[in-house]
């Protein structure tokens, strides 16, 4: 697998403040990767470190093949996007994509291209008014606009759905998953829906270090793995001790008491959570339960997100 | 072009050595020339030196309407009264008053950053600010002034006033934008506030008078008498080489000054 950013050991440290701790990862090519923490986890220093905007204390990083160095040249193969973009206030919308075009070298197509991207991000009919005149929400599309307009390999973004509006959101988040194939979409972000909603990779971070880089799928899988949730209708105190006597089964919790259903969470050991599946539900045909539910647990990132947070945090 | 396509093993890192020093310049350069077109600073830096070379040049009539000569002939050679003014501090002043923010101005506005993302390097900001500044400088602060001056003083005086001097003039007075900005600038990579850089600026603008004073040869080595020494040197007065070592070797500190600081900086 090809790597569209790599880095290792990137460690940055401002005065008194770790902001970022030995940060080894690999992002493959052509993905829509969620970078993503809680505030002050460190995901604006990292994007910071890989636009060139602020040097690693240690470590290294590359983008496209291309090594990370104040000189600015790995900066041909990415499009970033600040959290908070600014613009020069008396460039237009489209002299602001022809100014970074030309970064990029001549092309004659260079014309068509960013008609197409101002119609892209929505913004085609204000494409002649100078960016000072533009809303918050207006300069956030412009910024993805002006990121993609030298057609780089990968792409850097900032929350880049914080300062959206719902309409807005749903828009970027929808450009975002017609980019896959076409460049790599590296973003960071606090909001865990959106990650699950557009990414297939996700790196979540706490406190400058990286908890943990997967696939998102994958990631969510092994938190469902070995989880169970049951659903049992007239179960008493003495259900709770029935689940937790069952071989394979580790813990038993009850999640809530709806009426005469209650609903458990019930913990396995590994690889055993079939076993207890069909265990349960010989257990419920003969203690004279109603069994409505007895499934692995669909967990989502934010569950995940927590349960790693809290790992680390019991580590620690 | 995608991703795919760009992409390389990730054990073959490339070297970043493609663009150099000079990375981004011309694109750069472009921007700052149209910021300084559309933008006021210009409009009005030439407004003011014009008006005021317009006036220095017609002073021996101001003078003589006046009737306070205080008995001195008033010189009436175009060629003179077309450079009367040029030894005050009307362009330090300007230049400075208008590059003065090239640097914070950007930083606190947020599109330094931004440029910074893109390929372009700290040392082709600076170089193509500095160019920038002083070309347009040169032009409105220069150029424009002593062309109204030559055609107000030919009408004025009936005569031609010597081209060449006036040109010569022109050019080696460049110097005087050339250092300032490059003052500026310097200033703007150290300084974080606008405010800062205008007080040292201003210090280093008139420090050196006070003090040469008192020490002539601080006065002399000052890369602020760069001004009187373009005037001597176009007007055929003795110059004095002291000047011309001190200008270069201010500039060379600056510049290299700038670049180090500029290199090293987040921002």
């Amino acid at each position: 697998m090809t790597s569209a950013i790599s880095t290792v050991g990137l460690t940055k440290h401002y005065k008194g403040v770790q902001a970022l701790t030995d940060l080894t990862l690999d992002v493959p090519a052509g993905s829509i990767f969620g970078f993503l923490g809680p505030n002050g986890a460190g995901k604006t220093t990292a994007l910071r470190v890989l636009a060139g905007l602020a040097r690693p204390t240690s470590g290294s990083a590359s983008v496209n093949g291309v090594a990370v160095a104040p000189g600015g040249d790995h900066r041909r193969e990415l499009g970033y996007l600040a959290q908070d973009p600014r613009f020069y206030g008396w460039m237009t919308g489209r002299e602001t994509l022809r100014y970074v075009a030309r970064f990029h070298g001549a092309d004659a197509r260079r014309e068509t291209w960013i008609d197409g991207l101002l119609e892209r991000v929505g913004i085609a009919d204000a494409g002649d008014r100078r960016t000072s005149t533009y809303s918050g929400g207006m300069r956030q599309r412009l910024g993805i606009a002006q990121a993609l307009v030298g057609r780089p390999a990968v792409i850097l973004l900032d929350e880049p759905v914080s300062a959206l509006d719902p309409v807005g959101r749903k828009d970027v988040l929808d450009l975002m998953r017609e980019l896959k194939g076409e460049t790599t979409v590296f973003y960071s972000t606090h909001i865990l829906d959106d990650v699950q909603r557009v990414s297939d990779h996700v790196a979540i971070l706490d406190g400058g270090h990286l908890i943990k880089a997967a696939p998102t799928q994958a990631l969510l899988g092994s938190f469902t793995k070995d989880t169970l949730k049951v659903i049992l209708g007239g179960a008493g105190e003495a259900t709770l001790v029935g689940l937790g006597a069952i071989p394979g089964v580790t813990s038993v919790t009850v999640v809530s008491r709806d009426g005469g259903t209650t609903t458990f969470e019930v913990l396995t050991d590994a690889g055993a959570s079939g076993d207890v599946q069909r265990s349960i539900t010989r257990f419920a045909v003969d203690a004279g339960l109603t069994l409505i539910g007895n499934a692995e647990d669909t967990l989502n990132l934010e569950t995940v997100f927590l349960k790693l947070i809290d790992k680390k945090e019991v580590a620690a | 072009m995608n991703a795919q396509s760009l992409a390389l093993e990730p054990d073959a890192v490339r070297s970043p050595a493609r663009g150099g020093m000079f990375l981004g310049f011309g694109t750069f350069l472009r921007k700052e020339v149209a910021d300084w077109v559309r933008g006021r600073r210009a409009l009005v830096v030439g407004a003011v030196v014009t008006a005021a070379a317009a006036f220095t040049t017609v002073i021996p009539f101001v003078v003589a309407a006046s009737g306070e000569t205080g008995g001195v002939p008033l010189s009436m050679d175009p060629t003179a009264n077309v450079l009367l003014g040029w030894g005050g501090q009307t362009v330090p002043l300007a230049a400075l008053l208008a590059s003065m923010a090239l640097l914070s101005g950007e930083r606190d506005r947020g599109t330094l950053a931004w440029s910074l993302t893109r390929p372009l390097s700290p040392t082709s900001i600076l170089a193509a600010k500095w160019l920038a500044a002083v070309g347009v400088l040169a032009i409105v602060a220069i150029a424009v002034p002593l062309t109204v001056s030559v055609v107000i003083a030919s009408i004025a005086y009936g005569a031609l006033p010597d081209l060449g001097t006036v040109a010569l003039f022109a050019v080696l007075y460049a110097s005087v934008p050339a250092f300032y900005v490059a003052l500026t600038l310097a200033l703007g990579t150290a300084v974080a506030g606008t405010g800062g850089i205008a007080g040292i600026a201003f210090l280093v603008m008139f420090l050196p008078s006070l003090l040469g004073a008192l020490v002539p040869i601080v006065g002399e080595a000052a890369p602020t008498a760069i001004g009187g020494w373009a005037m001597a040197v176009a007007t055929g007065q003795p110059a004095s080489a002291l000047t011309l070592a001190g200008f270069v070797g201010s500039m060379a500190i600056l510049v290299v000054a700038a670049k180090v600081i500029f290199d090293r900086q987040e921002v």
